[in-house]
């Protein structure tokens, strides 16, 4: 889904030190680059302005389907800050919304862009107003289904299921009944969210293993249910 | 060379544009005597007097939230009758009737909880509201009542009863006191005042020539001590700091309240300090008040003193902000109700000191950011252009794509 070549991490890469004059490629090993350096945010957003640098290490995988990771180096993220993991590393945003991203065929500088410098927004707006700018993902397998409600603009957890395995299962036919059951034909209803999916293979993908994975947090729940009744 | 004076005057000038102006000042005069007049005309022989910060000389500009947002100026109609002679719902009524019967105040008039609303369109400016608030002297008895609880008895005189809605249509009676209020501010401005009158009325008549024929026509109104500017800026960095919780109507601290604090903590500070060191004289002190959050009373006594402005009831821990006109009145009691007002209170609070004092020995552009995010980008461009500012040509880009932080576990 993500798997860069090292030829094209080694593009992407060079475009990302032009991007971000204050990062360098601290080393380069089989499974992948290790950047550092600072990243100057210049964002705004809600009529708050963030003007500040950061200093960061950037994991680039390489022939592997592990996304890049980022691990704030000079202490602006509190340690008590609940979306950073104990080693440091910044929890960006679930991997579903990532991968999703760079299925649409986007590359790091666009993932600092869009998914890096956000997060050090949300934060220092979160430490300002106590509130989170553009919302935060409930933890665990809750964030997944968050992602996914999103994705197809749909708030019924029940309909969310039902989406994901006609994306999985069946074939797109905008002239059919939309699967959540609402009547309407699916080019009108769901359709347009199911589409875009659809008919990319890498997004397919990523679909069908999350499926799976909501699958197993199913299974998992009734077997508790069980034990309990 | 970061020059925290000019810093701290560029701030003031930005205050200033917060005010209103001599002219709207005088226009809201002119109307708030015009209905006075109509009242008048139509039997209702009542008083009106400003109250709030249109009396106190704090007004400031509606935050940017919504264009149509208008000054607001709270004015008293005390009517002859007493609380006796005629009922809440009654006096309402009374007044409403009286408004409605002219098309010139019925196409202007809302009604609200407490007072009635005439809407004014400034021409070219912001627009503004006379909030008119009915009332009657307060009762002997209760006058006496209240006397006998307050340190200040002598300021009880002035109480007046208003309507409070309480349910469908139907009012009771309120004890509230205005006046006596604005006696006590008065009496703790007017050291800070003397310090600038003279220079502040010499400089509003020249600037302002074309509204004013002498000195001494200036209304005292319009002259700002150190007092007035420091209230100014608590309530605009207030205004735009809640603006971004979805509840911060609800739990942002009324102006009653950041004019009871300042002004109570004026009171023990040198009136010849300027504007800058009475800010920060101030908002040192409400710090200090913020560890009563986690100081029980005789452990913040040991630390702090015999500092009152803001306490804690000893038997139930509730909050206190006493205002000094009315005994019964506890200005913080909803703090009591909603854990999250003082909490947010005291974190603004925070947030307010680290604005305007901490700013001041960053570098320029740091300084100017964070002047933006304290007062709003756009006033700041419109009174600074680009001073400060790193590079005028890199400007700091929107966030259209949103993530949302998340964690597996």
């Amino acid at each position: 889904m993500v798997t860069l070549s090292s030829k094209t991490a080694e593009v992407q890469i060079k475009e990302l030190l032009e991007r971000y004059p204050g990062l360098e490629v601290m080393e380069l090993k089989e499974d992948g680059f290790l950047l550092h350096g600072k990243i100057h945010v210049f964002r705004t957003a809600q009529n708050f302005t963030l003007d500040q640098t950061y200093r960061v290490e950037i994991r680039v995988p390489i022939n592997s389907e592990a996304l890049p990771t980022v691990i704030s180096t000079d202490g602006a993220i509190d340690v008590s800050y609940s979306h950073r993991y104990n080693d440091g590393t910044l929890c960006l945003e679930t991997d579903t919304a990532v991968r999703m991203r760079f299925a649409d065929g986007f590359n790091l500088t666009q993932w600092v862009d869009e998914f890096v410098e956000p997060y050090f927004f949300s934060y220092e707006y979160h430490s300002r107003y106590g509130v989170f700018p553009f919302g935060e993902r409930p933890h665990g397998i809750n964030g997944l289904l968050d992602t996914y409600q999103g994705i197809f603009e749909e708030s019924e957890l029940r309909i969310v299921f039902i989406l994901a395995r006609y994306v999985c299962e069946e074939k797109y036919r905008g002239h059919s009944d939309c699967p959540c059951g609402s009547g309407k034909k699916l080019r009108n209803c769901h359709g347009p969210a199911l589409f875009q999916i659809m008919t990319n293979p890498r997004k397919k993908a990523i679909v069908v293993r999350d499926l799976q994975t909501i699958r197993e947090e199913i299974e998992k729940y009734a077997v508790a249910r069980n034990n309990q009744g | 060379m970061i020059q925290k004076s000019e810093r701290q005057a560029d701030i003031l000038r930005l205050v200033e544009t917060l005010d209103i102006t001599p002219t709207m000042y005088k226009n809201a005069e002119e109307k708030y005597m015009a209905l006075a007049s109509f009242l008048e005309e139509h039997g209702i022989k009542a008083e009106i007097y400003p109250q709030g910060s249109f009396a106190l000389g704090t007004v400031v500009r509606p935050s940017a939230k919504d264009p149509n947002a208008a000054y607001d100026l709270d004015f008293i109609c005390k009517v002859p009758q007493t609380r006796d002679q005629i009922s809440p719902s009654a006096l309402r009524q009374k007044i409403e009737d009286t408004l409605k019967s002219d098309k010139r105040y019925a196409d202007r008039l809302k009604k609200c909880g407490e007072c009635f609303t005439v809407e004014y369109a400034d021409i070219g400016e912001v627009g503004f509201s006379i909030d008119v608030v009915p009332a009657t002297d307060e009762s002997s008895t209760r006058k006496l009542e209240l006397q006998r609880r307050s340190a200040r008895p002598d300021l009880i005189e002035t109480a007046i009863a208003i309507p409070r809605e309480n349910g469908e249509n139907n009012y009771r009676w309120l004890t509230n006191n205005p006046r006596g209020f604005r006696t006590w501010f008065d009496e703790i401005n007017r050291p800070f005042l003397k310090l600038v009158r003279d220079e502040q009325r010499q400089r509003i008549f020249k600037a302002n020539r074309h509204v004013f024929a002498s000195v001494d026509k200036i209304p005292e109104g319009l002259v700002r001590s150190a007092m007035q500017r420091v209230i100014q800026i608590l309530k605009y960095h207030r205004d735009c700091y809640y603006i971004h919780l979805e509840n911060g109507d609800d739990i942002k601290p009324i102006s009653a309240i950041i004019n009871t604090l300042v002004a109570d903590i004026a009171k023990s500070a040198d009136s010849k300090l300027s504007v800058y060191e009475l800010l920060e004289y101030v908002l040192n002190e409400l710090c200090i008040y913020a560890n009563r959050q986690t100081m029980k009373n005789n452990v913040f006594a040991e630390n702090y003193g015999a500092r009152s402005v803001i306490s804690k009831a000893e038997d139930t821990g509730d909050w206190r902000i006493l205002n000094p006109a009315n005994p019964e009145d506890n200005l913080a009691d909803k703090w009591n109700q909603n854990a999250q007002i003082p909490q947010v209170f005291f974190k603004w609070i925070a947030i307010c000191k680290n604005d305007l004092i901490g700013s001041l020995s960053k570098e320029d552009s740091e300084f100017r950011v964070i002047t933006e995010n304290a007062f709003g980008a756009a006033i700041v461009q419109k009174t600074w252009a680009d001073k400060y500012k790193y590079n005028p040509i890199i400007v700091p880009r929107q966030i259209t794509k949103t993530s949302k932080p998340y964690r597996e576990w």
